[in-house]
């Protein structure tokens, strides 16, 4: 859209003999507007091309350049391309010529003489055009402008949201930082404590077997030698096997240790890598289905799934984040189902808030009192070393931290129902809470 | 039962069991008797005894906290030594860096293994 200038646009009037233009000048004067008048093609191009015109009438019949090369000129130029074209030509004509003028570009004809009331009326009619394409124009302009402004608005708040987002993680990490040392630190004691211990088995067992391996060259009669006892202290047979018992209890302690600091690494991945927080516009039945790919380990024996996924609305979230939170929230499913044989069910549905999704399975459930402390962390029904107890905690955090809402529901002994509610856009979070209480 | 005859005894207390099965694996050879128990209650049963030389607590336990549990040994056990063994981030500051009279020497976890077993000799070897 071109600039309009400051002034309203005029009519320009084009005719060879000034008697001609004032003629039309004075019958147009009375429609109040500005007219230009030219009086050759050449002066009205120019002209035409340096401002904006509502109208323009045009004399056919002009010396140099005629009104039908002058309206080609006219069209073949951007700036006046649809700038409507009033032909003024005499009565007598040929209608060849009437014919020409359309072909030309000419929006109208005028004969003369003509009645001065049938000139202002064409004349006001397009003047009346221009203006509401204008108007149309400016509204068109403002509102793209709007558009523009909300979208620089909306992008704005997305980055404030990630940024705040930011900031609660590591506030978050913060505040879980002591606790996850001690987590830590008491596999790490035993892992290399065992590490220790077992080099020293290795020693002895190699020792033993380099025994075994000299003694029938080095002692083929009964008894062993003196001088291989004393490089190689031998075990009896139960003491070997005793130490091998031990020796694989050691290393399968050691195992569980790291597989637990692995476990609380993993619950707390989202915290430390700020890279994966992108918002994106993801299909929250998909992410599930990631989910449960990542817990293969933990669902694939003893548990059934079973889904029950309705149409839902795509949601702009932290992908990486929200598919932690269904990781963590079957994880605690699984392990609720334990050795037994059990059922997840996951369920995804619509709900005045966005969307809603459903862990829900039928382990031992969780008792009324424990259901108000299962968000804190650390706090853990399992037994020592099996549970981090960050799990729930961080989902509730990260959920929190969508504007939504995680959910806890369960009757004792009947199962546990986890309800993880997104808004389809993340909102700023409910409340102004650290995130710690209850999920009610 | 009175005073029970052979090695010396050293109770060591931790709710972990992995923690207690690792440190038996350590100190299998030295020249005591390593009793452990996840039981805060049991590892003062057992200080009595068995005239426990060294008692060995964790500080973070469910029901009694390691320090109550050697301020416990320290009152009817004074000739017991006391060992707390424990991460940095399970005693407060204050506790870290004030002198306690109920602990007489505190082990970090992880522990070194062999100053973990200098440790505990010396003590064993002392009384």
């Amino acid at each position: 859209m071109e600039p309009s200038s400051p002034r309203p646009a005029g009519i320009l009037v084009v005719d060879d003999r000034a008697d001609g233009l004032r003629t039309v000048s004075a019958v147009l004067s009375e429609l109040g507007e500005r007219i230009v008048t030219a009086s050759s093609g050449q002066e009205a191009l120019r002209l035409a091309l340096d401002e904006d015109f509502a109208v323009i009438l045009l004399d056919v019949r002009m010396p140099d350049m005629d009104g039908f090369e002058t309206a080609s000129f006219l069209r073949s130029r951007p700036k006046t391309r649809h700038t409507p074209i009033i032909f003024v030509t005499g009565i007598d004509e040929n209608p060849h010529h009437i014919e020409r003028g359309y072909a030309v570009g000419a929006v109208d004809c005028l004969f003369k003489p003509f009645l001065p009331e049938v000139l202002r009326s064409k004349v006001r009619f397009f003047l009346d055009l221009h203006r509401k394409t204008e108007d149309l124009a400016s509204a068109n302009a403002r509102l793209k402008a709007e558009i523009g402004e909300r979208k620089r608005v909306e992008v704005e708040r997305d980055r404030a949201q990630a940024e705040l987002l930011q900031g609660q993680k590591l506030q978050a990490t913060g505040q879980l930082a002591a606790g996850i040392a001690h987590e830590i630190n008491n596999p790490t004691s035993y892992i290399l404590s065992n590490l220790a211990t077992v080099r020293e088995y290795l020693k002895e067992l190699s020792e033993h077997l380099q025994g075994s391996l000299e003694e029938p060259l080095a002692s083929p009669v009964q008894g062993s030698s003196p001088a291989a006892t004393a490089r190689h202290r031998k075990m009896g047979k139960d003491e070997v096997r005793l130490l091998l018992q031990d020796f694989e209890s050691a290393i399968a302690d050691c195992l569980t240790g790291a597989e637990r600091i692995r476990n609380i690494v993993r619950g707390l991945r989202e915290f430390v890598h700020p890279d994966e927080a992108l918002l994106r516009q993801v299909d929250l039945r998909q992410l599930l289905e990631n989910s449960v790919e990542l817990c293969t380990n933990e669902l694939k024996y003893q548990v059934t799934l079973h889904r029950e996924f309705q149409d839902v609305p795509p949601v702009t979230c932290f992908p990486v984040q929200i598919e932690q939170v269904f990781v963590n929230l079957l994880v605690n499913a699984a392990q609720a189902i334990g050795n037994r044989k059990g059922e997840i069910h996951l369920r995804t549905a619509r709900d005045p808030e966005g969307v809603v999704v459903s862990v829900r399975d039928t382990g031992p459930g969780i008792s009324s009192e424990n259901l108000g402390k299962l968000f804190l962390p650390f706090f853990t029904t399992k037994p020592v070393g099996k549970g981090t107890g960050l799990g729930l905690h961080v989902a509730y955090k990260i959920v929190h931290a969508h504007g939504g809402r995680l959910e806890a529901r369960s009757v004792e002994g009947k199962g546990a129902e986890f309800l993880v509610h997104l808004p389809i856009k993340p909102g700023l979070p409910p409340e102004n809470g650290s995130g710690e209480g209850n999920g009610r | 039962m009175s005073d029970a005859p052979g090695p010396p005894v050293v109770v060591c207390v931790d709710d972990e069991p992995a923690i207690l099965a690792s440190l038996q694996r350590l100190l299998r050879n030295e020249p005591y008797r390593l009793m452990t128990t996840g039981k805060p209650e049991e590892a003062v049963t057992w200080v009595l005894e068995q005239r426990a030389r060294v008692v060995i607590a964790d500080q973070r336990m469910p029901g009694m906290s390691g320090l109550e549990l050697l301020e416990l040994v320290r009152s009817c056990s004074p000739s017991t030594v006391r060992v707390m063994l424990s991460g940095h981030s399970d005693l407060s500051g204050v506790l870290q860096r004030t002198k306690i009279e109920a602990i007489d020497r505190l082990v970090r976890k992880p522990w070194d293994a062999d100053e973990l077993k200098a440790v505990i000799r010396a003590f064993v070897s002392r009384a």
